[in-house]
């Protein structure tokens, strides 16, 4: 079973991936910031992560940055997913380490396919 | 003819040592900190703390004008706070929105800029700060916000603030908000979960 971690300061941004993703059959664990994300990077393995850019303590591209020289993040598949729209933002988030960029809202199928596509596995 | 011991000469004094505004652009780090420490009980310091704040690399200093800013705590500061919610140095922008967090009353003061400023991004980081004031205000202007804003990402932002500090009462304005953006499943979702936690 495919594995995600969600790493997002809006509880309710959370809420609405696991629930989105659970229901497509995979696994959610989820860490409010970067720092946090890290941590259970370290302790759990994942098929995909799914990062916010903007949260206190560590944002989400110095997590990218750090998680790409850990061995347990070096080749997870990560996709960035922020409310900034703008070229340079895409540009900063694919420089720090992410394969994927998509502007919030994302809508629950869209959530799904990249999910299922990123991931590389069956849910 | 008595003898008359010469006074030693009085050492020049150090060009900053009485101004803390021209130590704040000093030599050394320990320097500029001790500027911004003593600065932060003087309210007409706004501009030269927050002009430096911009322009200066290390973290010590910025932590130690940042504190000043939120010690001075006057609309003045919170509105050059604000002003760094568009900075694209993330460190400089979270820190400012911790800071302006911990002012209270001044940043209400603010926050009309603020939510209207052009970059929706910018009045995200505005409506998330209302969370964390104690005001009653904090709760109008993330009702404004959901009636009034235009920007998907911004009325989300509004309503996880009212699933915070909001009330029963205002279940009917939120989900009016997320019927306002019927192509966006998100914040129909946002909408539910706020109710029921407020209900």
């Amino acid at each position: 079973m495919a594995r995600i971690l969600v790493v997002d300061d809006a509880t309710t941004v959370r809420m609405y991936y696991r629930d989105v993703l659970e229901e497509a059959g995979f696994t959610v664990e989820e860490a409010v910031n970067g720092f946090e994300g890290l941590e259970k990077a370290v302790a759990e393995s994942f098929d995909l992560v799914l990062v916010d850019v903007n949260m206190p303590k560590m944002d989400g591209y110095a997590f990218l940055r750090q998680g790409r020289t850990m061995p347990e993040l070096q080749a997870v598949p990560a996709v960035m997913i922020s409310t900034e729209s703008a070229a340079q933002d895409r540009e900063r988030a694919y420089a720090a380490g992410a394969n994927l960029y998509l502007v919030k809202p994302v809508r629950p199928e869209v959530l799904t396919e990249v999910a299922t596509v990123m991931a590389g596995v069956v849910p | 003819m008595a003898l008359v011991r010469k006074q030693p000469a009085a050492p020049a004094p150090a060009p900053a040592a009485g101004d803390p505004r021209a130590a704040l652009d000093g030599a050394t780090a320990a320097e500029r900190r001790e500027a911004a420490h003593l600065l932060a009980s003087d309210p007409d310091a706004v501009d030269s703390l927050a002009d430096r704040l911009g322009r200066e690399a290390d973290k010590s200093v910025r932590e130690a004008i940042l504190l000043a800013l939120g010690r001075i705590g006057t609309e003045a500061a919170a509105e050059r706070l604000f002003d760094l919610l568009g900075s694209e140095d993330v460190w400089l922008r979270n820190a400012a929105i911790e800071t302006l967090s911990e002012m209270d009353a001044a940043v209400i003061g603010a926050l009309d800029r603020a939510l209207s400023d052009l970059d929706s991004d910018r009045r995200i980081f505005a409506v998330n700060i209302l969370v964390s004031l104690r005001h009653r205000a904090a709760v109008d202007y993330a009702r404004r916000v959901l009636a009034e804003d235009d920007h998907v990402n911004v009325v989300a932002a509004a309503i996880d603030v009212l699933a915070e500090i909001g009330t029963p009462d205002m279940i009917p304005e939120i989900e009016a908000a997320a019927a306002r953006f019927p192509d966006a499943p998100f914040l129909t979702y946002a909408a539910r979960a706020a109710s029921r936690r407020i209900a």
